[in-house]
């Protein structure tokens, strides 16, 4: 079992605010079938607090099963306002957040990613008298996606679940639109019309644990794969606890 | 069973301090204890109302480097929020007034459904918000709704304006506060056009509201964008309704303020508590004064929106009883005034719809007496009694606007209810004002003077009650000092 806490991160702030250059070393031994190592980034004074400190989950309980190769559990801590707990594998590569407190909704993505940068996904959970249904729209930006256009993709059958499935194009900026096109494709337009603007794609699956939707949401690289991966692996890997 | 092992690569640590440091470790892996948020923050899932708004909103503050990530949270002011956020979301700062108004409602109710709709959301912190700082809601720059302030956008004197102007109205659906989304939209979307996915009736162009301002007033655009899904667009709220009556005879009109549907007129126009407090009507409706039946004494009435026009309820008695007259006049998108427009001494209502007044002699259905064409849409309308004189005159069509050169007040009257020029114009008050009108000094002196009721801070007045209402008011129109001003009735903030 592994377990890295408060205590921990505290303890690697405590050093490096002392000028200490120091480097600690996670060594997980499953018993000899396979041994995974990984560096915890030093933590330096001048991240803020609620920073991403760590590629390393922050908490691993021994009632998971190994996660997928490349791949890492995140566990979330507990929380003071009853918000559904979970863990989900994301790319080991990927920046994590401290896991220092419950963040709501949680993003994953490789350092240095923008805000419309892919690979990323973003796991949310919204108590279900907030909002009533399709609770993803609510990370999407323009206000719920309202300048996106979404699409119904069927659905998963992602661990023990059924996941409802979507696919979306939003813009990348605000003054603009995105809408249909007669044939069925998507264009995206700034506000005078006169010229296409950038715009993202995305996926995104929900399903209803208990009175919260959970949702799961990943932009695409420009490319278009990079996170397809990472989305079916969140999906199926989700674990309510 | 898994083993952990922590190798440490330092260069110059002393054997007894890494000896700590493992033991720390170890010491922290069995408490496994859960951080806890700053026991300041307060809690963002213990509000819910659909007429008075929140005293605060918890604002996520996301990294400029990626908006995804919320680093922080904050809790301003609401009125400071939505002043905070209307110049950021109608950038423009070349928009008529009314779209501004707009804005301002659409702002705020957005913002005030998801504290009243609690989504669970934490920053990476652990501290709870309602809404992010950017687009993915509203974007929020502190400081930058504040007129002068290092934030400030160059229009923020207008947006503020527009958001204290309109902060007594809000938008509901069936009774309750609702998503009103809003977006940039096209440059050449006209009034009422929407692009986008979102449904109709929940979403509003801002270019779109811009088009609509050239023409129509805040009332009007707001019905456009958001009445297919607004069974009562433009409510009236809460305790933030202020205006003066008279009480019969000679005595000077003194204060009437009413909280929710709570009514509480003042004998004086000073400070103390309010005399004899009495229930009419409901929460959600548009309070008036006006003396319906023409014995010199103002009364309560109550205009609520129904089926698309404007349900009147008008009661001859001061304090609880049943409406003395009942009927609908006007539609929605109009503001209701009310006045004496025959100089019968009998008050009688009438709207004010983009720059047209629709005037009725009688407190009944019909056509209406008086139409004219005077003013525009953002205007906030406001009769009364301007020619100094203390013979009997009617009430004439009046307006306050925004004078953006000085960040004051501008008052425009007419001196007949019929189209035509400007016969009086002034300046009188701060642009965060919210104006007033009536006769102060009584006597037989008929003559209109303005009044503004502003907050004030911190409440003061000598009394428990500590009021932070701070009302104005000058005996005659026309620019010139303050002839009396006190505190009375507390409001939040």
């Amino acid at each position: 079992m592994i377990s890295i806490n408060r205590p921990l991160i505290a303890l690697a702030g405590l050093v490096a605010a002392s000028g200490v250059g120091i480097g600690v070393y996670l060594v997980a031994s499953s018993g000899g079938d396979e041994e995974v190592i990984q560096q915890v980034a030093t933590p330096t004074p001048s991240v803020p607090l609620g920073s991403p400190l760590s590629s390393v989950s922050p908490t691993i309980t021994a009632d998971l099963p190994p996660p997928a190769a490349g791949y890492v559990w995140y566990v979330t801590p507990s929380n003071d306002l009853g918000l559904l707990r979970y863990a989900v594998q994301v790319p080991s590569l990927w920046q994590l957040p401290s896991g220092l407190f419950y963040s709501n909704p949680q993003y994953f993505a490789p350092e240095g990613t923008g805000t419309f940068g892919g690979p990323a996904i973003t796991v949310a959970i919204t108590p279900v008298q907030s909002v009533q249904e399709e609770a993803f729209r609510q990370v999407l930006p323009w206000q719920a996606g309202s300048t996106c256009v979404v699409r119904a993709a069927g659905q998963s059958s992602g661990g023990a679940s059924s996941w409802r499935l979507f696919s979306f194009t939003c813009p990348a900026q605000e003054s603009a639109v995105c809408r249909p096109t007669d044939s069925g494709a998507v264009e995206c337009m700034s506000e005078d019309q006169a010229a296409p603007v950038s715009s993202f794609d995305g996926r995104a699956a929900e399903v209803l644990v208990g009175s919260f939707h959970v949702s799961i949401v990943a932009y695409l690289p420009p490319s278009g794969s990079g996170a397809d991966a990472p989305f079916e692996q969140a999906i199926a890997s989700f674990t309510p606890r | 069973m898994r083993t952990v092992y922590i190798a440490c690569a330092a260069k110059g640590i002393p054997n007894a301090l890494l000896a700590l440091l493992i033991l720390a470790i170890c010491i922290g892996f069995r408490a496994g204890s859960v951080a806890r948020v700053d026991a300041s923050a307060p809690p963002c899932n213990n509000y819910y109302s659909d007429i008075t708004p929140p005293e605060n909103i918890g604002v996520g503050l996301t990294d400029p480097n990626n908006r995804n990530r919320v680093l922080d949270a904050v809790y301003p002011k609401f009125k400071d929020y939505v002043k905070d956020v209307v110049p950021n979301e109608w950038y423009r700062s070349d928009w008529e007034m009314g779209a501004y108004e707009a804005g301002a409602l659409a702002v705020k109710t957005f913002g005030w459904y998801w504290v009243n709709h609690d989504r669970g959301r934490t920053a990476l912190n652990g501290k709870c918000y309602h809404v992010v700082d950017w687009t993915g809601d509203q974007v929020y720059v502190a400081g930058s709704g504040t007129p002068g302030s290092p934030n400030a956008h160059d229009h923020a004197l207008k947006t503020a304006y527009a958001v204290e102007q309109t902060w007594n109205w809000l938008l509901r659906s069936g009774g309750a506060i609702y998503i009103t989304h809003h977006h940039s939209g096209y440059s050449t979307d006209t009034c009422g056009q929407l692009w986008g996915s979102a449904a109709p009736g929940d979403d509003m162009s801002q270019w779109g509201s811009a088009a609509c301002a050239v023409s129509y007033g805040w009332p009007k655009t707001t019905s456009t964008y958001y009445f297919p899904n607004a069974a009562e667009p433009g409510d009236h709220i809460y305790g933030q309704w202020h205006a003066t009556m008279s009480r019969g005879g000679t005595v000077p009109f003194t204060p009437v303020s009413v909280s929710g549907y709570t009514w509480k007129p003042r004998l004086f126009n000073g400070c103390g508590p309010p005399s004899s407090p009495f229930d009419y009507g409901a929460a959600g409706d548009i309070k008036v004064v006006g003396d319906w039946d023409g014995n010199g004494a103002a009364s309560q009435g109550v205009a609520s929106l129904h089926n698309g026009f404007i349900h009147w309820a008008l009661s001859n008695t001061r304090g609880p009883s049943s409406p003395s007259y009942e009927f609908d006049y006007g539609s929605y998108g109009d503001i209701p005034v009310v006045g004496d427009w025959d100089g019968n001494g009998t008050w009688t209502v009438g709207v004010y719809g983009g720059n047209t007044w629709l005037l009725n002699n009688y407190n009944a259905p019909g056509p209406p007496n008086i139409t004219a064409t005077w003013g525009s849409g953002s205007d906030i309308p406001l009769p009364g009694k301007w020619v100094a004189t203390a013979a009997p005159q009617p009430m004439t069509i009046g307006l306050v606007t925004l004078d953006s050169a000085r960040g004051e007040l501008k008052w425009l009257q007419r001196f007949v209810n019929a189209l035509g020029g400007v016969d009086r114009e002034f300046n009188w008050g701060a642009s965060s004002d919210r104006p007033i009108a009536g006769d102060w000094q009584g006597g037989g002196w008929t003559q209109f003077g303005p009044g503004t009721v502003s907050d004030y801070y911190p409440p003061d007045c000598g009394t428990s009650s500590q009021p932070n209402q701070h009302w104005t008011q000058k005996y005659t129109s026309g620019a010139g000092g303050v002839d009396n001003q006190f505190r009375y009735e507390f409001v939040r903030p």
